[in-house]
Protein backbone atom coordinates (compact mmCIF):
# COMPACT_ATOMS: atom_id res chain seq x y z
CA UNK A 1 0.00 0.00 0.00
CA UNK A 2 2.02 3.51 -0.91
CA UNK A 3 1.77 6.28 1.22
CA UNK A 4 -1.29 8.28 -0.06
CA UNK A 5 -3.40 5.18 0.60
CA UNK A 6 -1.92 4.55 4.08
CA UNK A 7 -2.66 8.21 5.31
CA UNK A 8 -6.14 8.36 3.19
CA UNK A 9 -7.07 4.89 4.56
CA UNK A 10 -6.20 6.12 8.35
CA UNK A 11 -8.21 9.35 7.72
CA UNK A 12 -11.12 7.73 5.93
CA UNK A 13 -11.18 4.91 8.58
CA UNK A 14 -11.59 7.87 11.76
CA UNK A 15 -13.73 9.77 9.76
CA UNK A 16 -16.02 6.85 8.81
CA UNK A 17 -16.21 5.85 12.96
CA UNK A 18 -17.27 9.39 13.61
CA UNK A 19 -19.95 9.06 11.00
CA UNK A 20 -20.70 5.53 12.21
CA UNK A 21 -21.14 6.96 15.82
CA UNK A 22 -23.13 10.11 15.21
CA UNK A 23 -25.72 8.40 12.77
CA UNK A 24 -26.01 5.83 15.80
CA UNK A 25 -26.55 8.73 18.12
CA UNK A 26 -28.97 10.80 16.44
CA UNK A 27 -31.39 8.04 15.51
CA UNK A 28 -31.20 6.26 18.92
CA UNK A 29 -31.87 9.72 20.24
CA UNK A 30 -34.45 10.54 17.81
CA UNK A 31 -36.43 7.25 19.28
CA UNK A 32 -35.45 7.47 23.00
CA UNK A 33 -37.78 9.06 25.31
CA UNK A 34 -35.23 11.69 26.93
CA UNK A 35 -36.53 14.99 27.62
CA UNK A 36 -35.67 17.41 24.73
CA UNK A 37 -33.25 19.15 26.76
CA UNK A 38 -31.18 16.22 27.29
CA UNK A 39 -31.28 15.12 23.91
CA UNK A 40 -29.65 18.47 22.60
CA UNK A 41 -27.12 18.60 25.13
CA UNK A 42 -26.01 15.16 23.81
CA UNK A 43 -26.16 16.25 20.55
CA UNK A 44 -24.20 19.33 21.35
CA UNK A 45 -21.69 17.52 24.06
CA UNK A 46 -21.15 14.76 21.28
CA UNK A 47 -20.51 17.69 18.79
CA UNK A 48 -17.69 18.92 20.66
CA UNK A 49 -16.16 15.33 21.44
CA UNK A 50 -15.93 14.60 18.54
CA UNK A 51 -13.90 18.20 17.57
CA UNK A 52 -11.80 17.31 20.83
CA UNK A 53 -10.82 14.06 19.54
CA UNK A 54 -9.81 15.33 15.99
CA UNK A 55 -7.46 17.63 17.93
CA UNK A 56 -5.93 14.75 20.00
CA UNK A 57 -5.58 12.61 16.44
CA UNK A 58 -4.06 15.14 15.39
CA UNK A 59 -1.52 15.41 17.70
CA UNK A 60 -0.23 12.06 17.64
CA UNK A 61 0.77 12.55 13.92
CA UNK A 62 4.66 12.86 13.75
CA UNK A 63 5.68 10.68 16.84
CA UNK A 64 7.39 7.71 16.45
CA UNK A 65 5.38 4.66 15.66
CA UNK A 66 5.82 1.36 17.61
CA UNK A 67 4.61 -0.58 13.89
CA UNK A 68 6.46 -3.34 11.97
CA UNK A 69 9.37 -1.69 9.85
CA UNK A 70 8.72 -2.15 6.22
CA UNK A 71 10.36 -4.97 4.64
CA UNK A 72 12.09 -2.90 2.20
CA UNK A 73 13.62 0.97 2.71
CA UNK A 74 15.99 3.54 2.73
CA UNK A 75 17.29 4.18 6.40
CA UNK A 76 17.67 8.16 6.54
CA UNK A 77 19.01 8.50 10.25
CA UNK A 78 18.76 7.15 13.18
CA UNK A 79 18.58 8.14 16.90
CA UNK A 80 20.26 5.44 19.44
CA UNK A 81 18.97 6.16 23.07
CA UNK A 82 20.86 4.20 25.62
CA UNK A 83 19.57 2.27 28.64
CA UNK A 84 20.17 3.45 31.55
CA UNK A 85 19.80 1.55 35.19
CA UNK A 86 20.15 4.44 37.12
CA UNK A 87 16.56 5.55 36.02
CA UNK A 88 15.42 2.28 35.00
CA UNK A 89 15.06 3.39 31.00
CA UNK A 90 15.18 0.46 28.72
CA UNK A 91 16.88 2.76 26.45
CA UNK A 92 15.28 2.47 22.97
CA UNK A 93 16.61 2.97 18.87
CA UNK A 94 14.29 5.94 16.59
CA UNK A 95 15.06 5.17 12.94
CA UNK A 96 14.21 7.27 10.21
CA UNK A 97 13.28 5.39 6.91
CA UNK A 98 11.58 5.33 3.65
CA UNK A 99 9.71 2.46 2.20
CA UNK A 100 11.01 1.13 -1.17
CA UNK A 101 9.10 -0.10 -3.48
CA UNK A 102 9.31 -3.33 -5.47
CA UNK A 103 11.56 -1.21 -8.09
CA UNK A 104 13.88 0.05 -5.04
CA UNK A 105 12.44 3.77 -5.40
CA UNK A 106 11.51 5.76 -2.10
CA UNK A 107 7.88 6.16 -1.99
CA UNK A 108 7.74 9.63 -1.33
CA UNK A 109 7.81 10.34 2.54
CA UNK A 110 9.86 8.83 5.54
CA UNK A 111 8.24 7.63 8.87
CA UNK A 112 9.20 7.56 11.76
CA UNK A 113 9.89 4.54 14.42
CA UNK A 114 10.95 3.24 17.58
CA UNK A 115 12.39 0.05 18.13
CA UNK A 116 13.74 -1.90 21.75
CA UNK A 117 17.35 -1.15 22.34
CA UNK A 118 19.90 -3.89 21.43
CA UNK A 119 23.02 -3.99 21.15
CA UNK A 120 23.87 -5.66 18.40
CA UNK A 121 20.95 -3.28 16.34
CA UNK A 122 22.81 -0.40 17.42
CA UNK A 123 26.26 -2.14 16.23
CA UNK A 124 24.50 -2.02 12.78
CA UNK A 125 22.85 0.82 12.93
CA UNK A 126 26.24 2.58 13.69
CA UNK A 127 28.35 1.35 11.07
CA UNK A 128 24.99 2.45 8.85
CA UNK A 129 25.07 5.67 9.61
CA UNK A 130 29.19 6.11 8.87
CA UNK A 131 27.99 4.76 5.42
CA UNK A 132 25.45 7.67 5.30
CA UNK A 133 28.07 9.98 6.78
CA UNK A 134 29.99 9.22 4.07
CA UNK A 135 27.73 10.07 1.15
CA UNK A 136 26.16 6.40 0.47
CA UNK A 137 22.68 5.67 1.17
CA UNK A 138 21.78 2.61 2.60
CA UNK A 139 18.87 0.52 2.63
CA UNK A 140 17.42 -1.71 5.01
CA UNK A 141 15.44 -5.08 5.02
CA UNK A 142 12.92 -6.14 8.17
CA UNK A 143 11.66 -9.58 7.71
CA UNK A 144 10.01 -11.70 10.51
CA UNK A 145 11.20 -14.76 11.47
CA UNK A 146 8.49 -17.42 10.02
CA UNK A 147 9.42 -15.67 6.40
CA UNK A 148 13.06 -16.86 6.56
CA UNK A 149 14.72 -20.17 4.86
CA UNK A 150 16.25 -22.37 6.94
CA UNK A 151 19.63 -21.46 6.15
CA UNK A 152 18.30 -17.46 7.16
CA UNK A 153 16.62 -19.04 10.53
CA UNK A 154 19.74 -20.80 11.76
CA UNK A 155 21.47 -17.67 11.46
CA UNK A 156 18.35 -15.73 12.66
CA UNK A 157 18.63 -17.82 15.80
CA UNK A 158 22.43 -17.42 16.30
CA UNK A 159 21.76 -13.32 16.09
CA UNK A 160 19.20 -14.17 18.66
CA UNK A 161 21.11 -15.96 21.58
CA UNK A 162 23.76 -13.32 20.86
CA UNK A 163 21.26 -10.46 21.36
CA UNK A 164 20.02 -12.81 24.15
CA UNK A 165 23.85 -11.73 26.04
CA UNK A 166 23.14 -7.96 24.84
CA UNK A 167 19.65 -8.00 26.40
CA UNK A 168 19.46 -4.78 28.80
CA UNK A 169 17.27 -3.60 31.09
CA UNK A 170 13.36 -3.65 29.59
CA UNK A 171 10.81 -6.53 28.55
CA UNK A 172 7.76 -6.07 27.22
CA UNK A 173 5.95 -5.90 23.90
CA UNK A 174 8.78 -4.22 21.89
CA UNK A 175 11.36 -6.62 22.47
CA UNK A 176 9.41 -9.00 21.73
CA UNK A 177 8.66 -7.59 18.51
CA UNK A 178 12.59 -6.65 17.61
CA UNK A 179 13.36 -10.50 18.81
CA UNK A 180 10.68 -11.68 15.48
CA UNK A 181 11.84 -8.35 13.50
CA UNK A 182 15.55 -9.33 12.01
CA UNK A 183 16.69 -5.56 10.63
CA UNK A 184 19.93 -5.75 8.02
CA UNK A 185 21.40 -3.01 6.18
CA UNK A 186 22.88 -2.87 3.09
CA UNK A 187 24.22 -0.41 0.40
CA UNK A 188 21.47 1.15 -1.89
CA UNK A 189 20.21 -1.25 -4.62
CA UNK A 190 20.24 0.11 -8.36
CA UNK A 191 16.79 1.14 -9.26
CA UNK A 192 15.03 -1.74 -11.24
CA UNK A 193 14.59 -0.13 -14.96
CA UNK A 194 11.09 -1.41 -16.22
CA UNK A 195 11.53 -2.72 -19.82
CA UNK A 196 11.41 -0.76 -22.36
CA UNK A 197 7.87 -1.04 -24.30
CA UNK A 198 8.53 -2.30 -28.20
CA UNK A 199 7.36 0.05 -30.80
CA UNK B 1 4.98 21.21 27.63
CA UNK B 2 7.82 18.01 28.20
CA UNK B 3 6.81 16.08 24.52
CA UNK B 4 6.51 12.64 25.53
CA UNK B 5 3.24 14.22 27.96
CA UNK B 6 1.80 15.48 24.96
CA UNK B 7 1.52 12.38 22.64
CA UNK B 8 0.41 10.67 26.30
CA UNK B 9 -2.33 13.80 26.33
CA UNK B 10 -3.45 12.92 23.15
CA UNK B 11 -3.87 9.70 23.27
CA UNK B 12 -5.70 9.94 26.40
CA UNK B 13 -8.04 12.58 24.49
CA UNK B 14 -8.22 10.16 22.00
CA UNK B 15 -9.57 7.84 24.79
CA UNK B 16 -11.40 9.96 26.78
CA UNK B 17 -13.64 10.69 23.69
CA UNK B 18 -14.40 7.13 22.97
CA UNK B 19 -15.45 6.23 26.83
CA UNK B 20 -17.58 9.23 26.60
CA UNK B 21 -19.66 8.35 22.94
CA UNK B 22 -19.83 4.98 24.47
CA UNK B 23 -21.71 6.16 27.37
CA UNK B 24 -23.62 8.04 25.73
CA UNK B 25 -24.77 6.03 22.84
CA UNK B 26 -25.57 3.33 25.76
CA UNK B 27 -27.37 5.60 27.70
CA UNK B 28 -29.63 6.70 25.03
CA UNK B 29 -29.59 2.86 23.93
CA UNK B 30 -31.60 1.89 27.12
CA UNK B 31 -33.59 4.49 26.69
CA UNK B 32 -35.00 4.33 23.26
CA UNK B 33 -37.91 2.56 21.36
CA UNK B 34 -36.33 0.93 18.91
CA UNK B 35 -36.72 -3.39 18.74
CA UNK B 36 -34.45 -5.09 20.92
CA UNK B 37 -32.10 -6.60 18.19
CA UNK B 38 -31.74 -3.11 16.31
CA UNK B 39 -30.30 -1.66 19.72
CA UNK B 40 -28.26 -4.68 19.61
CA UNK B 41 -27.16 -4.16 16.39
CA UNK B 42 -26.30 -0.87 17.15
CA UNK B 43 -24.00 -1.41 20.01
CA UNK B 44 -22.02 -4.38 17.95
CA UNK B 45 -21.47 -1.81 15.38
CA UNK B 46 -20.39 0.99 17.44
CA UNK B 47 -17.78 -1.07 19.00
CA UNK B 48 -16.38 -2.95 15.94
CA UNK B 49 -16.00 0.69 14.21
CA UNK B 50 -14.01 2.05 17.95
CA UNK B 51 -11.34 -0.69 17.06
CA UNK B 52 -11.41 0.07 13.33
CA UNK B 53 -10.90 3.60 14.78
CA UNK B 54 -8.22 3.07 16.80
CA UNK B 55 -6.62 0.57 13.92
CA UNK B 56 -6.70 3.90 11.59
CA UNK B 57 -5.22 6.15 14.42
CA UNK B 58 -2.09 3.79 14.90
CA UNK B 59 -1.62 4.14 11.29
CA UNK B 60 -1.32 7.82 11.35
CA UNK B 61 1.71 7.47 13.91
CA UNK B 62 5.17 8.40 12.44
CA UNK B 63 4.27 10.17 9.76
CA UNK B 64 5.28 13.82 9.17
CA UNK B 65 3.45 16.44 10.99
CA UNK B 66 2.41 19.75 9.52
CA UNK B 67 2.37 21.40 13.37
CA UNK B 68 4.54 23.84 14.04
CA UNK B 69 8.19 23.30 14.61
CA UNK B 70 9.20 23.70 18.48
CA UNK B 71 10.69 26.99 18.76
CA UNK B 72 14.13 25.12 19.23
CA UNK B 73 15.34 21.49 18.53
CA UNK B 74 18.29 19.36 18.01
CA UNK B 75 18.15 18.88 14.32
CA UNK B 76 18.62 14.94 13.08
CA UNK B 77 18.62 14.88 9.53
CA UNK B 78 15.98 16.16 6.54
CA UNK B 79 15.10 14.83 3.24
CA UNK B 80 14.14 17.48 0.60
CA UNK B 81 11.46 16.59 -1.82
CA UNK B 82 12.19 19.28 -5.04
CA UNK B 83 8.87 20.83 -6.33
CA UNK B 84 8.20 19.97 -9.60
CA UNK B 85 6.23 22.45 -11.81
CA UNK B 86 5.10 19.87 -14.59
CA UNK B 87 3.74 17.40 -12.19
CA UNK B 88 2.18 21.06 -10.06
CA UNK B 89 4.19 19.46 -6.81
CA UNK B 90 5.11 22.60 -4.46
CA UNK B 91 7.33 20.52 -3.06
CA UNK B 92 8.46 19.44 0.80
CA UNK B 93 10.74 19.54 3.31
CA UNK B 94 10.45 16.75 5.90
CA UNK B 95 12.97 17.23 9.06
CA UNK B 96 13.34 15.36 11.81
CA UNK B 97 14.17 16.92 15.07
CA UNK B 98 14.14 16.70 18.90
CA UNK B 99 12.74 19.42 20.62
CA UNK B 100 15.27 21.17 23.22
CA UNK B 101 14.47 23.31 25.94
CA UNK B 102 15.87 26.58 27.50
CA UNK B 103 19.04 24.81 28.18
CA UNK B 104 19.09 23.16 25.09
CA UNK B 105 18.66 19.80 26.97
CA UNK B 106 16.37 17.31 24.67
CA UNK B 107 12.74 17.24 25.80
CA UNK B 108 12.10 13.81 24.83
CA UNK B 109 11.29 11.83 21.01
CA UNK B 110 11.68 12.72 18.08
CA UNK B 111 9.38 13.74 15.91
CA UNK B 112 8.94 14.24 12.06
CA UNK B 113 7.65 17.57 10.66
CA UNK B 114 6.80 18.49 6.99
CA UNK B 115 7.30 21.98 6.58
CA UNK B 116 6.90 24.20 3.06
CA UNK B 117 9.76 23.70 0.68
CA UNK B 118 11.95 27.08 0.26
CA UNK B 119 15.15 26.94 -1.89
CA UNK B 120 16.64 28.80 1.24
CA UNK B 121 16.27 26.09 3.70
CA UNK B 122 16.97 23.53 1.39
CA UNK B 123 20.34 25.45 1.20
CA UNK B 124 20.74 25.53 5.18
CA UNK B 125 19.64 21.70 5.15
CA UNK B 126 22.19 20.73 2.55
CA UNK B 127 25.05 22.42 4.87
CA UNK B 128 23.35 21.31 8.09
CA UNK B 129 24.02 17.14 7.03
CA UNK B 130 27.59 18.99 5.85
CA UNK B 131 28.70 19.31 8.67
CA UNK B 132 26.67 16.54 10.88
CA UNK B 133 28.92 14.24 8.45
CA UNK B 134 32.28 15.65 10.05
CA UNK B 135 30.89 14.89 13.31
CA UNK B 136 29.01 18.22 14.72
CA UNK B 137 25.68 18.55 16.22
CA UNK B 138 23.20 21.14 14.66
CA UNK B 139 20.56 22.59 16.31
CA UNK B 140 17.27 25.27 15.19
CA UNK B 141 15.29 28.24 16.17
CA UNK B 142 11.70 28.46 14.33
CA UNK B 143 10.35 31.87 14.78
CA UNK B 144 7.27 33.41 13.77
CA UNK B 145 7.97 36.73 12.28
CA UNK B 146 5.40 38.97 11.25
CA UNK B 147 6.14 40.79 8.00
CA UNK B 148 4.53 43.87 6.52
CA UNK B 149 2.08 42.49 3.52
CA UNK B 150 2.38 45.88 1.84
CA UNK B 151 6.03 45.94 1.02
CA UNK B 152 6.15 43.10 -1.19
CA UNK B 153 10.28 43.49 -1.15
CA UNK B 154 10.13 42.48 2.77
CA UNK B 155 8.02 39.34 1.77
CA UNK B 156 10.31 38.26 -0.68
CA UNK B 157 13.27 38.66 2.02
CA UNK B 158 11.66 36.80 4.51
CA UNK B 159 11.09 34.11 1.95
CA UNK B 160 14.76 33.99 0.95
CA UNK B 161 15.56 33.25 4.60
CA UNK B 162 13.81 30.75 4.92
CA UNK B 163 10.14 32.03 6.01
CA UNK B 164 7.53 29.80 5.34
CA UNK B 165 3.79 31.25 5.03
CA UNK B 166 1.06 30.24 8.24
CA UNK B 167 -1.10 31.76 8.08
CA UNK B 168 -3.73 34.33 5.94
CA UNK B 169 -3.45 38.01 5.61
CA UNK B 170 -4.70 39.34 8.64
CA UNK B 171 -6.27 43.05 7.21
CA UNK B 172 -6.36 44.39 10.61
CA UNK B 173 -2.97 45.09 11.08
CA UNK B 174 -1.99 43.93 6.99
CA UNK B 175 0.84 41.43 8.53
CA UNK B 176 1.50 37.89 7.75
CA UNK B 177 2.58 35.72 10.19
CA UNK B 178 5.78 33.28 9.30
CA UNK B 179 7.36 31.11 10.44
CA UNK B 180 11.41 31.28 9.86
CA UNK B 181 14.04 28.22 10.53
CA UNK B 182 17.70 28.83 11.27
CA UNK B 183 20.06 25.89 11.79
CA UNK B 184 23.55 26.49 13.58
CA UNK B 185 25.88 24.37 14.96
CA UNK B 186 26.50 23.78 19.17
CA UNK B 187 29.34 21.73 20.31
CA UNK B 188 28.63 19.39 22.22
CA UNK B 189 25.12 19.20 21.78
CA UNK B 190 24.87 15.29 20.88
CA UNK B 191 27.05 14.64 23.39
CA UNK B 192 23.92 15.28 25.74
CA UNK B 193 21.98 12.16 26.91
CA UNK B 194 18.91 12.06 25.26
CA UNK B 195 15.47 10.05 26.09
CA UNK B 196 13.12 10.62 29.19
CA UNK B 197 16.38 11.36 31.37
CA UNK B 198 17.74 14.60 29.99
CA UNK B 199 20.57 16.08 31.88
CA UNK B 200 20.18 20.28 32.57
CA UNK B 201 21.93 22.49 31.60
CA UNK B 202 20.88 25.63 32.36
CA UNK B 203 23.29 28.34 32.02
CA UNK B 204 24.15 27.28 28.60
CA UNK B 205 23.56 28.61 25.26
CA UNK B 206 23.64 28.35 22.14
CA UNK B 207 27.13 28.73 20.37
CA UNK B 208 28.53 27.82 17.69
CA UNK B 209 28.14 29.42 14.10
CA UNK B 210 24.34 29.98 12.32
CA UNK B 211 24.57 28.20 8.41
CA UNK B 212 23.40 30.87 6.74
CA UNK B 213 21.17 30.00 3.69
CA UNK B 214 22.16 32.04 0.44
CA UNK B 215 21.36 35.77 0.44
CA UNK B 216 20.33 35.68 4.11
CA UNK B 217 19.75 38.04 6.80
CA UNK B 218 19.27 37.89 10.60
CA UNK B 219 15.62 38.87 11.47
CA UNK B 220 14.38 42.46 11.73
CA UNK B 221 13.23 43.17 15.26
CA UNK B 222 9.93 41.75 15.05
CA UNK B 223 11.20 38.55 15.59
CA UNK B 224 9.48 36.87 18.23
CA UNK B 225 10.15 33.04 19.61
CA UNK B 226 7.12 30.67 19.71
CA UNK B 227 6.27 29.69 22.94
Amino acid sequence: MNLVSQLSFGLLGVVAAYVVVAVALLSLNVGSRWLWWIKAGTIVVTTLFFVQSYAAVSSLVGWPSRDRLPPHFQLHWAKIVEPDEFTSFPGAIYMWVEQLDANNVPMGTPRNYRLAYSKSLKDQLTKAQDKIKDGKEVAGTAEMAEDRSDEDSRQAEENQERREGDRQVGEGANNFVTELLDVSFQDMPDIVQPEKAPF
Amino acid sequence: MDEPSQLTLGLLGVVTAYILLAVLLLSVNVASRWLWWIKGVAIVATTLFFVQSYASVTGLIGWPTKDQLPGRFEFLWASVAEPNKFYNIDGSVFMWIVALGAGDEPLGEPRAFRVPYTLALSEQIVSAQALMRQGKAVAGYARLIDVAASSADALLDAQARGAQRVNALRPENFTERAVEVLLEVVPGLNDRPGGPAPMANPGAGPAGGVIPPAGARRPGPGAAPIR
